[in-house]
């Protein structure tokens, strides 16, 4: 795993660029000078080529930029095997290469920039990082003994150190928000973790290169190659569902007029509820989505029955108690949200048998659809939603409980109160976040 | 057979269930999962305006065709297919009585129904992925010649996917109602659209949708005809 700062805008900055970019190459031109043959085994030219051909064929991991390429253990195996110089090549044409043609989105000036700068930092950890190696395990072949294996932990920690203090200085010469040594811990944060599996992996793929030779390597490469296209897909779903909840949530707002911090207030409430209440954690992790979207079904009521002030006659109440079924409706095609469809079908249902749509009663609605009724009830009371319900004044929160308590057992579920009541005690609602959680990662990281 | 060959070809076994895996059945679900999403978009709107169920898989269906009869590169066709299935999602920012009105509409009415391309764009370039699609769900009510709204485009200013959503847009408002089968009413409305043609539609593109439908109504003879026989 290594680090890539995300934007290439940084090196607007030109100072730390210029300065990494000639330290590059005058480590190519050393290698150049030299004839290549001498440098550069065949088999080291093959890994070359792999490494090119996957980073040219990149797995974007969610909206971060994240990359999957080959990475560390391959970069390492080079570097033990056939020296520093191949093992700078491996890490750095792949980086170049990919910088510059991919992304075609952006200018061109930007991505050779962009490539220039990751290449030549590529080239400085790798280098630094053999010549760790070389030093510490001078001349001697590589063999698995505890000399090797400490020159080669040495070289990953300087590897890792590099990696991480030459991206957070350039990120702190780019917005000069943070010191580049909270950056620097920041992210030597993120990468340690990974190293842990990382280094046992390299001396893996080294013991089979010596071996088996490149068969041994093209071992590995398969299911590296397969796990690698598993991952993508993986991810690539779980974006496609985590947008459809965006854009329905966006949805949610068009068909009544919740403030988004009541529709996110009420999720958090309805999570913490449903660990109180010991819920299954593959629901509770639904909760949040089924909170948010309960009330969608309201985008095909007329929105003139919706805000009337004035009693509803028994046809237009008849018209809204279809609601939780026409949400239910939307949502089902969803495959993640299968269960969702039924909490919010059910969400009007009452203990005493009086909701819609079916008239359930206490035993035959699921506890989620319980929770909604609660935290969506608490929170209208206590005027989360005055955009909603212009008309009627707030109550105060202990107003509000004992309305929750009053209707116990006819509207709301005793047990699911009792919960309320208890959490709202422990103080577990105070510190509600009101907005929806942004992730910002100011990295580009790229796991081997 | 050696311990090592039985390793070998479990390994090698081991190697192609998961390259299977990734390579066959995970594109296919997610390929599903991707088209399930634009249907609960697509049914969000139907739900909303009634009659009007399924009339999003129609316009889909048609937009792809006259895309392919264009011969555009296949990410735009995938991108005009997304673009027809979401092009009405403004429609859930208009008060309902509007929508649904079985009457004429008023001037002001109309004006507010109006409002759904703005809404639609404005709703898609809230999430990240359909931002690329919300100037097609703009303009999908531009004219050819300038008349149209909401910025009177002329011409080649309006995005090819707009004036290929439009003209699949008007045929399926046209056969509401209708029934789909009717091949002699989908030819009407197809005659119907032609006199509007270089005034609402472009002409290159309704010379791409014309022969759809005829294919589609002649086929629909020929069959009758053979299964008559």
């Amino acid at each position: 795993m290594k680090l890539f700062p995300n934007t290439c805008e940084f090196v607007e900055s030109y100072y730390l660029e210029s300065v990494v970019v000639l330290a590059a190459a005058v480590i190519l031109l050393l290698a150049a000078v030299t004839s290549p043959l001498e440098w550069l085994p065949w088999q080291a030219l093959v890994i070359l080529l792999f490494a090119i051909a996957t980073e040219l064929t990149p797995t974007p991991l969610l909206h971060g930029g994240t990359t999957v390429t080959v990475g560390m253990p391959v970069v390492f195996s080079v570097m033990v095997l056939y020296g520093t110089l191949p093992a700078v090549l491996v890490d750095t044409v792949p980086t170049l290469l990919a910088g510059i043609l991919l992304r075609r989105e952006r200018p061109l000036l930007h991505r050779v920039r962009w490539a220039l700068f990751n290449a030549s930092q590529s080239a400085l950890v790798a280098a630094a990082a053999g010549a760790t190696y070389h030093l510490l395990h001078a001349g001697t072949p590589y063999v698995f003994s505890a000399k090797a294996l400490f020159a080669l932990g040495v070289a990953a920690i300087v590897y890792l150190a590099l990696n991480a203090l030459l991206v957070s200085v350039a990120s702190t010469l780019y917005d000069r928000r943070e010191s580049w040594l909270v950056l620097w811990r920041h992210f030597l944060g993120i990468l340690l973790p990974t190293y842990v599996v990382m280094v046992p992996l390299s001396i893996v793929v080294i013991s089979l290169l010596q071996a088996y030779q490149l068969a041994g390597f093209l071992l590995l490469a398969m299911p590296f190659l397969a796990a690698r296209e598993c991952l993508r897909q993986r991810l690539q779903q779980i974006r496609i569902y985590r947008e459809t909840i965006r854009t329905l949530s966006v949805l949610v707002q068009y068909a009544h007029p919740h403030t988004s911090g009541h529709l996110h207030r009420a999720s958090q409430m309805a999570v913490k509820l449903a660990i109180r209440l010991g819920v299954p954690a593959r629901h509770l992790e639904l909760l949040p989505e089924a909170a948010i979207l309960h009330d969608l079904g309201k985008i095909g009521i007329d929105d003139a029955v919706l805000n009337k002030i004035s009693p509803l006659t028994e046809e237009e109440w008849n018209m809204i108690r279809l609601h939780p079924l026409k949400g239910a409706e939307i949502v089902s095609g969803i495959r993640h949200l299968a269960p969702v469809a039924l909490w919010i079908a059910l969400h009007h249902e009452r203990p005493d048998g009086k909701g819609y749509p079916f008239g359930l009663r206490l035993g035959e609605i699921p506890i989620e659809s319980h929770i909604i009724a609660v935290v969506d009830a608490f929170d209208a009371m206590v005027g989360g939603d005055e955009k909603a319900r212009p008309y009627r004044k707030p109550k105060t929160v202990p107003e509000a409980v004992a309305e929750l308590q009053r209707c116990a057992e006819s509207q709301f579920h005793p047990a699911v109160v009792g919960a309320f009541v208890e959490a709202l005690a422990a103080k577990e609602f105070d510190e509600l976040d009101e907005t929806a959680p942004t992730r910002t990662t100011s990295v580009r990281r790229a796991v081997a | 057979m050696s311990i090592d060959w039985i390793l070998s070809f479990a390994l090698l076994g081991i190697v192609a269930l998961v390259s299977v895996y990734a390579l066959i059945y995970l594109p296919v679900q997610t390929h599903r999962d991707f088209r399930r999403m634009l249907s609960a978009f697509a049914r969000t709107v139907e739900i909303r305006e009634v009659h009007t169920s399924g009339s999003a898989h129609l316009r889909a269906y048609y937009a792809v065709k006259i895309a392919q009869r264009l011969r555009l590169p296949p990410s735009t066709i995938r991108d005009i297919e997304a673009a027809a299935l979401l092009m009405e999602i403004g429609k859930v920012g208009i008060p309902y009585a509007i929508l649904n009105k079985q009457a004429a509409l008023t001037v002001e009415e109309a004006e507010v129904l109006k409002l759904h391309t703005m809404i639609g764009q404005r709703i898609l370039e809230q999430v990240e992925w359909t931002r690329r699609l919300a100037p097609f769900i703009r303009h999908h009510h531009e004219n050819w010649d300038g008349s149209g709204y909401p910025d009177g485009l002329q011409g080649e200013e309006i995005p090819l996917a707009s004036r290929i959503l439009h003209v699949v847009d008007d045929f399926v408002v046209t056969m509401r109602g209708k029934p789909l089968d009717n091949v002699a009413l989908r030819w009407q409305a197809v005659q119907q659209m032609e006199h509007h043609v270089g005034r609402k539609y472009d002409p290159r593109v309704f010379e791409a949708f014309r022969p759809i439908v005829r294919k589609e109504v002649f086929d629909r003879i020929n069959h009758c005809h053979l299964s008559d026989a």
